[in-house]
């Protein structure tokens, strides 16, 4: 997934300067992840970066990727990161939110019906709350990386989540139903069958009861981790909000999103998957930076509801694991070295290392993680590439490998072309549980019918592939039957202006390739009594034949550059002329060829006779010349203007008559 | 009639799909690698499963892979590391494989997108077998195929199969390294993913991970031909029309 970062906002981290923009996305690309755009706004730079899905647990967030800048770039992250308002500039709030704790404040009571699906729940009443504009730094940090400002509660959830990858909401308190002791209520359930829901933004949705839902005694406030209500959201009246910093499961957010149709950068963070501990320092920031834009705000105590913290996971691993899989040969000071600047916690004896990795880290579970680790921080391009060496063992060939290449070059010696056709067909008999059009709704039970409809195809683009007869084969898999799969070979034939003489052609056509296969294989590969396709079952076939020996001289693949097919129709001339006798037809087409340009899309020489005339021996050349654009339809008289152009030429030799 | 315009001499033509896989296949034999195949129809065990991928994962959704009726829990196979484990159950470590081959993916299709590509996949099973081999063997394949300037990059990826893992890129062969239209001015072209095969996939082919260690890699054919020969739409690599094929 890809995420918007902002250089100035990934600074303000730091104490210490950061490397330039273009030094930072270099390291990126070398040891975290690509970058697949960077682009200048005004004084700041955004990074558009490729999050790799196994770290879409920390790296969705700006502290997420300036712990990496700090790693990669080996610069220490300010020391008052989390502590301090470093977003203002001058500090300008004096107490920390659990220092303002107002007795007074309403009580909130929190009950989560479904553990599973959302295993922490955090949630505070902030009384005396004046909804307005965001501060400026506020809002130019959310609009460098694509946010729009809201207001200044909703500013901060976003904000908050774009800084850590936790996502937070905000409902006003006033909109919700209120337990018998006044207390405000929150539950966090499935939803009721066809309960139905307004978004913030007034879509109508009807809810399934699959769908985890936030809400009060009388209604859903929200659709948990995806989207929030309209009937619970902030406005400018808003005095009284509750702030809700939870976890919910993955797999179940996905699917929610996908259901309701609504993907947000909230479902999207959940959907990788994030800890729990994450909310404890959400529900903080969140708390700290309403006092200091609502100073007189009352911060009530937060509900957490958390019944199975996760626990710290513990790995061992030893220098010498490292450097196996790595091929490296790193020291143990080298590798202390690197998970410090990781910030991981460890126990080192010797050589042993044992992990504690950082609760945000979901991913490193086992001891090829922390190479990966160790590995992308040292840098791969540090790893000496080694031969392999000591591995004893003997290749075998294989048989549809070698002999299906050979079957392709006997047929290719025969004039056969090679095409690859669509393995999804109309009908079949063994279908497709999600066709993807409804014409491809089965495997194909054959080859045949593939190579016949490109026969086809082909048929119409004789002239300009100057062929006079289509000769085509596909090698490849077919289904016949429901479970089953086959290797088969079809050639085919589609012998063009041979008028009476077209079956005779086809089959001796046929007869060739069958009889030169047999020869190559050293089995009958029988012709087709009628008909011009032949389909062979290879996987039968190869049972017979013994294990070939690996070809000798490895493939060579063509060196050449693909021009591209024109969409427009061809059109078609013939030219005919006398030469003395001697000179070559190569002389005549290539001024043939000189003189039509690039319109002339192919030409061929079909007909070469000689004749005794009064003044000597002259030869007739004829020629079929097509012609064809790649920016519109030629008109005739375009092509009959190349036609007079190309007469007049060959009309100037001495002796030439066009005829 | 002159033999200067005979029909019957006229050889036909290799479709460039083939080309390519020929040639990378023919250059890992060269280096002692065997070709190995599996079916496209593949049980969602060996293309998922045993693969380390998650049970909720959301490749294994209608949206990405094929199903088949009729069969339960079987795909169109989404990739040829379904061959990996295979492999593994049947023969013993030590062993270098390479594995050309059809895949499929449910996809709409468009000029880069097909539901039917192919792909070559690399496995090297055996004791003491790292990440270094795993570069070595690229470097010495791309420069088979281009030339001793060629140079390898691994960066940081992830594919559940392996661990660590790597996207490997190679210096450009139409600009050097210096910048051009192919590498999108980047001086490389990402080629493959690879990394060290994951423990759980040893294990899921019956292969003790205490002992052995491995490396995969795996190619996208269609796009390395595409790159190669400057073809605009992957899709007229499967419409039959020798008007691109008999270009090769």
């Amino acid at each position: 997934m890809n995420v918007p970062i902002s250089y100035r906002w990934l600074e303000s981290h730091f104490d210490k300067k950061l490397p330039e923009p273009e030094e930072i996305s270099g390291l990126f690309m070398k040891h975290l992840c690509e970058v697949e755009a960077m682009e200048k706004h005004g004084d700041d730079t955004i990074f558009d970066l490729k999050i790799l899905p196994d770290r879409g647990h920390d790296l969705l967030a700006h502290l997420g990727i300036a712990r990496e800048v700090s790693v990669l770039a080996n610069i220490p992250l300010k020391e008052t990161v989390k502590k301090e308002s470093r977003f203002c500039g001058i500090g300008s709030r004096k107490s920390s939110g659990r220092d303002q704790l107002v007795e007074s404040v309403p009580s909130l009571r929190v009950e989560v019906r479904e553990q599973k699906l959302c295993p922490r729940y955090m949630g505070r009443v902030i009384e005396g709350v004046s909804v307005g504009e965001s501060p400026a730094w506020l809002r130019a940090f959310l609009e460098s990386v694509g946010q729009r400002s809201i207001n200044n509660i909703v500013d901060i959830t976003n904000f908050v989540m774009l800084e850590l990858g936790q996502p937070m909401h905000a409902f006003d308190a006033a909109k919700l139903a209120r337990g018998k002791d006044g207390a405000f209520e929150i539950f966090v359930r499935k939803a009721h069958t066809s309960e139905r829901m307004i978004t913030l933004d007034g879509k109508d949705i009807v809810l399934s009861s699959e769908t985890l839902v936030i809400a009060d005694s009388a209604q859903s406030l929200a659709i948990a981790g995806v989207k929030g209500g309209r009937d619970a959201g902030v406005d400018q009246q808003t005095t009284t909000i509750i702030f809700e910093a939870a976890n919910f499961d993955a797999v179940n957010t996905r699917r929610t999103s996908e259901r309701v149709g609504i993907r947000t950068d909230s479902s999207c963070r959940f959907e990788h998957n994030i800890s729990p501990v994450l909310a404890e320092e959400a529900m903080q920031m969140a708390t700290e930076l309403v006092l200091e834009m609502c100073p007189e705000a009352c911060v009530g105590a937060v509900v957490d509801v958390y019944p199975a913290p996760v626990a710290k996971r513990e790995f061992g691993v030893s220098v010498a694991e490292l450097n196996a899989i790595l091929g490296t040969k790193l020291s143990g000071d080298a590798v202390e070295d690197i998970v410090k600047r990781l910030g991981f916690t460890y126990r080192r004896t010797g050589d042993a290392f044992s992990i504690t990795p950082p609760a945000y880290r979901l991913d490193l579970l086992i001891k090829e993680d922390l190479a990966e680790e160790i590995g992308r921080v040292y840098g791969y391009e540090n790893i000496i590439p080694t031969p392999i060496s000591e591995l004893s063992f003997k290749a075998e060939s294989l048989k549809t490998y070698v002999y299906a290449n050979i079957i392709r070059d006997v047929l290719v010696a025969q004039g056969f072309s090679e095409v690859y056709t669509y393995s999804f067909q109309k009908e079949g008999v063994f279908a497709v549980a999600n066709p993807i059009a409804e014409d491809k709704g089965f495997l194909r039970k054959d080859l045949s019918a593939g190579v016949s409809d490109a026969l086809l195809l082909n048929a119409r683009n004789a002239p300009l592939l100057g062929l006079d007869a289509v000769k085509i084969f596909e090698i490849g898999k077919v289904f016949p039957r429901v479970g089953e799969e086959k290797l088969s070979c079809a050639f085919a034939v589609d012998v063009l202006n041979a008028g009476k003489k077209k079956d005779a052609r086809t089959k001796e056509v046929l007869q060739s390739a069958c009889d030169s296969l047999s020869a190559a294989l050293g089995v009958s590969v029988p012709a087709p009594l009628q008909g011009n396709i032949v389909e062979i079952d290879l996987g039968a076939l190869l049972e017979k034949l013994l294990k070939p020996i690996f070809p000798v001289t490895p493939f060579k693949a063509i060196e050449t550059r693909y021009q591209k097919i024109s969409i427009y129709p061809y059109m078609l001339r013939d030219i005919a002329l006398w030469v003395p006798e001697g000179v070559s037809s190569d002389v005549v087409h290539n001024m043939i060829r000189k003189e039509a340009g690039e319109l002339l899309a192919f030409s061929r020489l079909f007909d070469v006779f000689t004749k005794e005339f009064p003044d000597g021996k002259k030869t007739s050349y004829a020629f079929n010349l097509v012609f064809q654009s790649h920016k519109k339809t030629l008109s005739d008289e375009e092509v009959n203007g190349v036609m007079e152009r190309v007469t007049k030429v060959l009309a100037m030799e001495g002796g030439w008559t066009v005829r | 009639m002159s033999s200067e315009i005979s029909q019957n001499k006229v050889r036909g033509h290799l479709h460039p799909v083939t080309q390519v896989i020929r040639e990378i296949t023919d250059s890992f034999i060269a280096m002692g690698f065997e070709v190995a195949d599996g079916s496209e129809v593949e049980s969602e065990h060996y293309n998922f499963d045993a693969l380390n991928v998650p049970k909720d994962h959301p490749a294994r959704d209608m949206q990405d892979t094929f199903w088949v009726k009729g069969v339960p829990q079987t795909v169109l196979r989404t990739h040829t590391s379904a061959v990996q484990v295979r492999y593994m159950e049947s023969h013993k470590p030590p062993f270098k494989i390479i594995v050309p081959g059809k895949v499929y993916r449910y996809e709409a299709t468009d000029a880069t997108h097909e539901t039917q590509f192919h792909q070559i996949e690399g496995l090297v099973v055996g004791e003491g077998i790292s990440l270094a081999h795993l570069k070595h063997t690229l470097d010495t394949f791309f420069k088979s195929l281009y030339g001793k300037d060629v140079a390898t990059r691994l960066r940081p990826s992830y594919f559940p199969f392996v661990e660590p893992g790597v996207e490997i890129d190679m210096s450009c062969m139409k600009c050097a390294g210096r910048g051009c239209s192919v590498c999108k001015q980047t001086g490389w072209i990402e080629v493959m993913g690879g990394g060290m095969v994951h423990p759980n996939v040893l294990r899921a082919g019956g292969v003790d991970p205490q002992k052995y260690q491995g490396f995969a890699f795996g190619a996208g054919v269609d796009r390395l031909v595409m790159i190669r020969y400057g073809i605009d739409d992957i899709r007229l690599l499967y419409s039959g029309d020798l008007r691109l094929v008999n270009q090769f």
